[in-house]
């Protein structure tokens, strides 16, 4: 596959191939949804505050991306984003014939539910963490009623460490708290370093430590963090095209 | 990466077989809704082989591609009538499967 297009050509044409279909099959539909300019205002809302934070996160360096996710001021971001992500979806759901739409704002929500606790679990061994997400995805996954509350990922991290208290085998082993210290450690110095005027080190370099290299691969690294938001831009993509496909199909009926 | 592209080109063909399109529009459409989304996976794949990300972040980041690749076909299935669920679950099957077999890794 040719890798020479760029990320902006691809959604460009993503978009337009969806907004394509849209536009065309639309007019035979009549059972969905009424346009409403108050979702796309939602939507657009919601993403400029996803892509601010992720913007903060990829301009700042590599190992003081910790300490940024774990300050009182960044951490309370990730819940007003959830907060109007559960508005959203709210807002979504009392809509009538408005399935699609409810849906997409469901999995838009639960997709920044599994990113905001995985953000929290950077220094833990990636087996251990991966496991917290995958609890939480199936917590989110098995909810019958898709408005009530989830627990918040704070409140799945504390559900699961009582219940490894509770299993004998399910104890955290003293190598990965002595992991985690190392990691929490490692970032934390050499966050201060470059704060105090030094270089910002390499993850790349074959001198790299284990640490670094850890934190560059994980879930706070470029590429993660790339990815994700690219992620984000299509989900908020997503619902824009709905949206914007019946405008066009009101206004067909309009003319019409 | 000409393995992953190979990957992309049975997970689609996967699709296609899983949704049983019957007009050549629709089968055209499920084609070119899938193969864009492809970038999104073969670029955590290779992101993996570089070393550029783990295998923990990058079943992470191929879940969080499922979740989207989901929302994105609810979006279009809800109002053109595409059938596009089974295709999209089949897509990500077969993908999934090559890239554990590609990337000797467990997704």
């Amino acid at each position: 596959m040719p890798r020479c297009v760029s990320p902006i050509a691809r959604t460009a044409r993503s978009c337009s191939v969806l907004l394509l279909v849209l536009g065309l099959s639309a007019c035979a539909n009549r059972i969905s949804a009424s346009y409403e300019a108050k979702a796309m205002d939602r939507v657009t809302a919601i993403n400029e505050k996803v892509l601010t934070q992720f913007d903060r996160l990829l301009s700042t360096p590599l190992v003081c991306r910790p300490r940024l996710v774990a300050s009182e001021s960044f951490k309370s971001t990730y819940g007003d984003i959830e907060v109007l992500l559960r508005v959203h979806r709210m807002a979504e759901e009392i809509r009538p014939a408005n399935a699609e739409s409810a849906q997409v704002a469901s999995l838009y929500l639960q997709s920044w539910q599994l990113h905001r606790l995985s953000h929290q679990l950077w220094a833990q061994p990636r087996s251990d963490s991966e496991q917290k997400l995958k609890n939480l995805r199936a917590q989110l996954k098995n909810s019958a009623d898709l408005s009530a509350d989830q627990a918040t990922p704070e409140e799945s991290i504390r559900l699961a460490q009582q219940l490894a208290i509770l299993k004998e085998n399910n104890k955290p082993d003293p190598a990965d708290e002595a992991f985690e210290a190392d990691q929490v450690k490692y970032a934390s110095t050499a966050c201060q370093a470059i704060s105090g005027g030094a270089q910002e080190p390499n993850p790349r370099s074959p001198q790299a430590s284990v640490e670094l290299v850890h934190l560059n691969r994980g879930y706070l690294g470029d590429r993660a963090l790339t990815s994700m938001r690219n992620t984000y831009v299509r989900f908020g993509r997503a619902t824009l095209v709905i949206e914007e496909a019946r405008r066009v199909i009101a206004e067909e009926q309009e003319t019409q | 990466m000409s393995e992953i592209t190979n990957a992309v080109q049975t997970a689609l063909k996967s699709a296609l077989d899983a949704a049983k399109p019957t007009t050549p529009v629709a089968k055209s459409f499920v084609t070119s809704f899938l193969k864009g989304r492809a970038a999104a996976f073969v670029d955590i794949a290779e992101g993996l082989a570089s070393g550029d990300i783990d295998e923990g972040t990058a079943r992470y980041l191929l879940m969080q591609e499922g979740l989207l690749v989901s929302a994105e076909a609810e979006a279009v299935a809800g109002l053109s009538k595409v059938a596009l669920q089974a295709a999209v679950d089949a897509f990500l099957k077969s993908l999934t499967d090559s890239m554990r077999a590609l990337l000797k890794i467990a997704l």
